[in-house]
This record gives structure tokens, C-alpha cells and sequence, in this order.
């Protein structure tokens, strides 16, 4: 009967243990992998590859690129995350309206999520381009330049230009997030709230945002990560110049792994970016739920 | 007695499988990775090449996996340390000494010893980059060179002449500026690897270096570096030789912007015939030798690519014969026919490099060639830093000057990592 009851007790985990060792494989050993990685002198010119400790981390560190690259890394995922949230929220709460043909506006909206980001990231210097660029065309035409403007070839204007094709990719997700918030906040709250006096800015400040505020914060989190680690836009478009004005981290883990072939110290930057995302969305999560309590 | 029927069938069923097996094991098909994309013009002949081995060969199926030339190397990478590289592949010729040196390859001396068709002696010397302590890990492919591609019409519409040295092609930049429409010369800095190749040919004409034969030091402190690098930057910055946008410009694009008559020259090697044939074939261009710093002094760089068999390989053998086959003169010369010059001396005696004028031009420019400088692992690493201090020179952060003390700073910093 003990034994019985002893099976019963495990039968769950034996349940879950597939699965709990397909992630170990699938997650677990490439993590562990680059951390030993990040330990060694690591290229892919010898096949030499003693443990140095923490030679990369330091060697990354002190490399004059590094301080530029994080807070280019920082600038990039921040900004592109408040734009997609102000962009997102204003477009679901102008959808959530009883519009004609909002549902259909809807679907069209998500066009630029569902595009590859290949895609997006060639389709922005044709738009941005000097010289066949449609928007540098407008600008002329109106009169706003007299030359055209170099967007991602200029140090000023490379950064927001990236960040505007991020957002303009981004948003739709936001939309779509919101959308499915404003959905479960029941019309009596604003019934209610109208009855009280409350006016269109105090239903949305104290109705709309509070029960919107788990989504949006889920959604910000998420949006900072996936800014933080998309590769493929600004590869594709500036390839992190000029100069270093555009270089984020996962461009400078490639550049660092794949053109000069230093493994070890792309592990090391693999690492600083995991360590940093961590910290960064563990410490923001906690801050957001005492706030709520 | 229908036991017995069903017996015999069992039996022949048995046998048919069986000798079915054994006939598909005798066919070994070996994996070859290629930056040429199917897409390309220049497949065509290597198709060719490849279906008259397996027709020499049936024992051997060649199956082709195309990758772009973007992520060649992460992918080959990738797959060696995965355990699973293909047998044979293109090996760009930055990568050939480095990845023998990693293990990665496969030395191919004891093979050659053994072979009636490839010898050391068969290829140009200087294009043995592939050795690694006196062994040989990749056999030369082809290489690329440099010419200066021309628009006709834009050329006689403005009276210019071909320009025959620096002087001369910056006279020419000045007479075709004519803006929005088009400017002289095509300048694409989006790419470090493309300014490497573009950037030192300039440096080649002027007898400047990079670093020393033992890549120990760096040398683009010294005036034939430092005037090439100020002629280079000048170009653009005084002469007004590029479209603007010429910072995010890449390779590609720098031939589609002369494709479309946005520039009047381009800097570029035999594969952009092909690439100019599809982007814009109404084009009427031609090609000069890219002028000196004075008439008759030519130069520019080479590289192009190496075929190595990988450590990796379960099909030694007959990744072999596939090379082997490739490597003779005829197949050579078919091989690079539309992509590059054939680093196999006697393939220039075979069509097209006999019958082609277009192919035999740039097969005389190579009298004029050098690599960029000797093959070491910090190459792309000094590509980057060349790439850097060009764009401050450009970007008027820098003096010429201020930028080639800065990047020979930046060269003896690596080489002595």
C-alpha cells in the first residue's frame, strides 16, 4: 500500500522529467557551454584552448568600444520600447472606439509585426535612402531640407533612424496587447466613473490604466528584452555604423565570434548581456509588484 | 504447396531489397558548400563542371548546399564545431592558413603525392596561402581582381578621357560631378570587408603596406601608406567623387547605384559583369585599369578563394576525386569562368580565358596584384580598424593624418594581442 501510494507520488515527475531534460538540452547546455566558453582563451585559430578566468571579461571590458556599445545597447532598447508602448496604446485605444471598420484597420495594423525582419530592415533604407528615398524626396518637396539627408549614414541621425524602423516593427505587438486588455475592463467601471463626473482623461487615468497595468508592464518587458537582443535590424541596416553609433551587444558578440573569430571574449559579452537582462528585468518586476501591492 | 509459392516470393522479394541496398550503398555522395548562389550566372558553369564529374563518376553524388556569402564562414564555423562540417567546401583565403591552423582542415599533401593531376607546381606560388607548418591544407580556387568599370556614354557626353593616373581621375571626378544625377567615381563604406579590398588597392599602386612581412608591426605610418590613405579620403571629402549616402553604401548597392547611372565608375572585379548584366543590361560600360599615382603604375589587391576538405569528413576519398577532377586546367578554367581568374596557371590556355577579351584583361592585371598583406588571423581585425579610422578621416573627426598615427596605433595593439 506504501509502496502504491510512494508511486503515485512520483508519477507527476516522471511525467514532467522528458520535458525537464529536452530544456536541460535545449537551454541549460548552450548557457553552460558559453559560460565555460567565456573562461577560455577561445579562437578559432587553435585548437588550444586554455582556461584564462576572467582575462575576456576584463579584456572586453576594457575595450574602448565597450562603454559606446552598452549604452548604444541601452539607448536602442529603451527608446524603442517607449515609442512601441506610446504608439501601441494610442492606436488600441483609438481601435477600442465604436468605429467603423476598426476591426479590419485592426488586422492590417499587425502587417508590421508579422513581416520578417529581413524584410522590414530592407524595405527602411529604401525608404530612407538619399537618393531614391522617398521620405528625403517629401522633405525636399516641402521644403523642409535642401539636400538630402543621409539617415543612416550620418552619426546624429543613424540612432533614431533605426529605433523608428524598431518601433514601426514593434508596435502592432503592443496593439495587440492592449487590445486584448481594454477588452476585459467592463463598461460599468466607465459607467460608473461618468456618473461620478469623471472626465475622458480621469476614466483612462484612474478606469483604463489600472487594469492595464499588468499587460503593460509584461509587455514592456518583453519589448525591452527582444529590442535588447535583435540582431537582424541593425545588422542589415547600418551594420552599427558609422563608426560605432549604431553597434549594440548581439552585433558586437557577432563581430567579435564571427569576423575576428575571438569565441572566448564573445562568450564573455554573451554573458555580461545575460547577466545585465537579468538583473535588469528581475529588478524592474519586483519594483512594479510592490508598487501594485 | 502455396507455402512454397509464398517462400520463393519472400525469397526474391528478399533479394530484390537486398541488391537494392547494396547498389545505393555503392554511391558515396559528398556535401559541398558554396558562397555561389544557384541565382547566380556564375553557377552555370560550376553546374556543368560538377554533372560532368558525376557522370565520370558514378560511384559519387555532389550535393551543393549554396550559402550567402554574408554567413559563409559563421556557418562553416557553426557546423565544424557542431561536428558536422560538409566534406569539401570554398574556403575564403583570409580563413585558409587560420582554419588549418584551428584543425579545422585537412592536409592535403599526402593526397597530392599521390596524384596525376595536382601538383604545388600547377599553381601561381603566392596563391598558396593554405600552408600551415610545410603542409598544404587548401588547394587555390580562383581570385578576383580590380579593374575600374566605366559608363560609356557618361564618359563621352562629358569629353573625358580615360584617366591615366591620380591627377587624371580626379580631373575626370570633377567634370562628371553633376548632382543629383550622377558623380564621378562610387564610394561604399557600409562594409568593412568591401572598404578593405577597395581601400588597399590604392595602397597597393603606391607600394605602401600594412604591416611588415612578419606581421609583427605595422607600416601605415609610412608616407606611401599615409599619401594613399589622404588620396582615398580626398576623393570624397574634396572631390566630391560619391552619391551622398556613400557611408551606409555596401557593395552591392554600389554596383546597383552604378548599374543605374547614379555613378559614372566603379571600382569591382570580373563578377560584376553577371551582376550588371541583371541590374541594368542596356548599360553601355567598359574598363580601364584603375590609374596609379602616375601613368603605367597599376595595382590592387587579390584574394578570392581556396577549396579545403574538412577534418570532419566521413568521405575523404572521394571528396578528394571531386577536387582532384575541378583542379584540372580545362575544368579550372570552366570552374572560375564567370566569377574569377583561375589560380591554375594552364587554364588560362582554355576558354574562356583564351577567347574571352573582357576574362583576358583582368587575367594581364594580375602581373600588377598582391594580396593585401601576408595571411595572418588579425586580418579582419585590421580591416575593422582600417574601416574605423577611414570613416573619422571621412567624417572629418580626423586629419588623414591623425587618423593613420591613430590606426598604426590601433595595428600594433592587435599584433600584439
Amino acid at each position: 500500500m506504501k509502496l502504491h501510494q510512494g508511486w503515485r507520488r512520483l508519477t507527476p515527475y516522471g511525467l514532467v522529467l522528458p520535458s525537464v531534460i529536452v530544456m536541460c538540452l535545449i537551454m541549460l547546455y548552450p548557457f553552460v557551454k558559453t559560460v565555460e566558453f567565456s573562461l577560455r582563451d577561445y579562437t578559432l585559430y587553435s585548437s588550444h584552448r586554455p582556461f584564462v578566468g576572467l582575462a575576456n571579461f576584463a579584456k572586453v571590458m576594457k575595450a574602448e568600444w565597450f562603454g559606446v556599445v552598452f549604452k548604444n545597447t541601452l539607448a536602442w532598447s529603451f527608446w524603442s520600447m517607449l515609442f512601441q508602448m506610446i504608439m501601441g496604446l494610442s492606436v488600441a485605444l483609438f481601435l477600442h472606439r465604436p468605429i467603423p471598420g476598426a476591426r479590419v484597420v485592426r488586422s492590417l495594423v499587425l502587417l508590421p509585426w508579422v513581416m520578417p525582419g529581413v524584410v522590414v530592415s530592407t524595405i527602411w533604407p529604401m525608404l530612407l535612402s538619399p537618393l531614391f528615398g522617398p521620405v528625403n524626396d517629401a522633405l525636399l518637396r516641402l521644403g523642409l531640407i535642401q539636400e538630402p539627408i543621409t539617415f543612416l549614414g550620418n552619426i546624429r541621425t543613424a540612432m533614431p533612424s533605426v529605433i523608428s524602423a524598431n518601433v514601426w516593427s514593434g508596435f502592432p505587438f503592443w496593439v495587440l496587447m492592449v487590445t486584448a486588455g481594454l477588452q476585459n475592463i467592463p463598461d460599468e467601471l466607465y459607467e460608473a466613473a461618468a456618473i461620478d463626473g469623471a472626465n475622458k482623461w480621469q476614466q483612462f487615468r484612474y478606469v483604463t490604466l489600472p487594469h492595464l497595468s499588468l499587460i503593460l508592464n509584461i509587455t514592456a518587458v518583453l519589448s525591452f528584452i527582444w529590442s535588447f537582443n535583435n540582431l537582424t535590424l541593425i545588422f542589415v541596416m547600418t551594420k552599427g555604423g558609422p563608426l560605432y553609433f549604431t553597434r549594440t551587444m548581439p552585433l558586437q558578440i557577432y563581430f567579435s565570434g564571427f569576423q575576428q573569430h575571438q569565441i572566448g571574449q564573445a562568450s564573455a559579452l554573451a554573458v555580461i548581456t545575460f547577466v545585465f537582462i537579468a538583473v535588469a528585468v528581475f529588478s524592474y518586476l519586483r519594483m512594479t509588484r510592490r508598487q501594485e501591492m | 504447396m502455396v507455402r512454397k509459392g509464398a517462400l520463393i516470393f519472400l525469397a526474391i522479394l528478399m533479394a530484390t531489397v537486398l541488391s537494392m541496398g547494396a547498389l545505393a550503398q555503392q554511391v558515396t555522395t559528398i556535401n559541398f558548400w558554396t558562397q555561389t548562389l544557384d541565382s547566380r550566372a556564375a553557377w552555370q558553369p560550376m553546374a556543368e563542371v560538377i554533372a560532368e564529374f558525376e557522370k565520370a563518376n558514378p560511384d559519387i553524388k555532389v550535393k551543393v548546399e549554396h550559402i550567402p556569402f554574408a554567413q559563409f564562414d559563421s556557418k562553416l564555423i557553426v557546423a565544424a564545431e557542431a561536428g558536422s562540417p560538409p566534406d569539401i567546401s570554398d574556403i575564403n583565403w583570409m580563413n585558409a592558413k587560420p582554419w588549418a591552423q584551428a584543425g579545422y582542415l585537412e592536409p592535403l599533401d599526402d593526397y597530392i603525392a599521390q596524384s596525376d593531376v595536382v601538383s604545388r607546381e600547377m599553381y601561381y606560388e603566392a596563391a598558396l596561402v593554405g600552408e600551415h607548418d610545410g603542409q598544404l591544407y587548401t588547394l587555390p580556387q580562383g581570385t578576383g581582381t580590380y579593374m575600374m568599370f566605366y559608363n560609356k556614354d557618361l564618359f563621352e557626353k562629358h569629353g573625358v578621357a580615360i584617366p591615366q593616373d591620380w591627377n587624371e581621375l580626379v580631373e575626370a571626378i570633377r567634370k562628371l560631378y553633376n548632382p543629383p544625377h550622377y558623380y564621378g567615381l562610387v564610394r561604399g563604406f557600409g562594409d568593412a570587408l568591401y572598404v578593405f579590398d577597395d581601400f588597399v588597392n590604392f595602397v597597393v599602386q603606391n607600394d605602401g603596406y600594412i604591416t611588415d612581412e612578419a606581421v609583427t608591426r605595422a607600416r601605415t605610418d609610412e608616407p606611401a601608406f599615409v599619401d594613399a590613405f589622404t588620396f582615398y579620403v580626398e576623393l570624397v571629402t574634396k572631390h566630391n567623387a560619391a552619391p551622398p549616402g556613400y557611408m551606409e553604401v555596401a557593395s552591392a548597392q554600389a554596383h546597383t547605384l552604378f548599374a543605374q547611372e547614379k555613378a559614372a565608375m566603379l571600382v569591382s572585379g570580373p563578377w560584376a559583369r553577371g551582376m550588371l548584366a541583371t541590374e541594368n543590361p542596356d548599360l553601355n560600360w567598359g574598363i580601364f585599369r584603375i590609374p596609379g599615382p602616375e601613368p603605367g603604375k597599376y595595382g590592387a589587391v587579390v584574394g578570392g578563394w581556396q577549396f579545403g576538405i574538412w577534418k570532419g569528413s566521413k568521405n575523404k576519398e572521394a571528396a578528394w576525386r571531386f577536387l582532384e577532377f575541378i583542379s584540372r586546367p580545362e575544368n579550372a578554367a570552366k570552374w572560375a569562368s564567370q566569377l574569377n581568374l583561375p589560380w591554375v596557371k594552364e587554364a588560362r590556355n582554355y576558354p574562356p580565358f583564351s577567347t574571352d577579351s573582357f576574362l583576358g584583361e583582368f587575367a594581364e592585371m594580375l602581373a600588377y596584384t598582391r594580396f593585401h598583406m601576408p595571411a595572418s588571423p588579425k586580418i579582419p581585425e585590421i580591416a575593422e580598424a582600417i574601416h574605423i579610422e577611414l570613416q573619422m578621416a571621412l567624417l572629418g573627426m580626423k586629419t588623414p593624418k591623425q587618423a593613420t598615427d591613430a590606426l598604426t596605433q590601433r595595428i600594433n595593439q592587435i599584433l600584439s594581442n
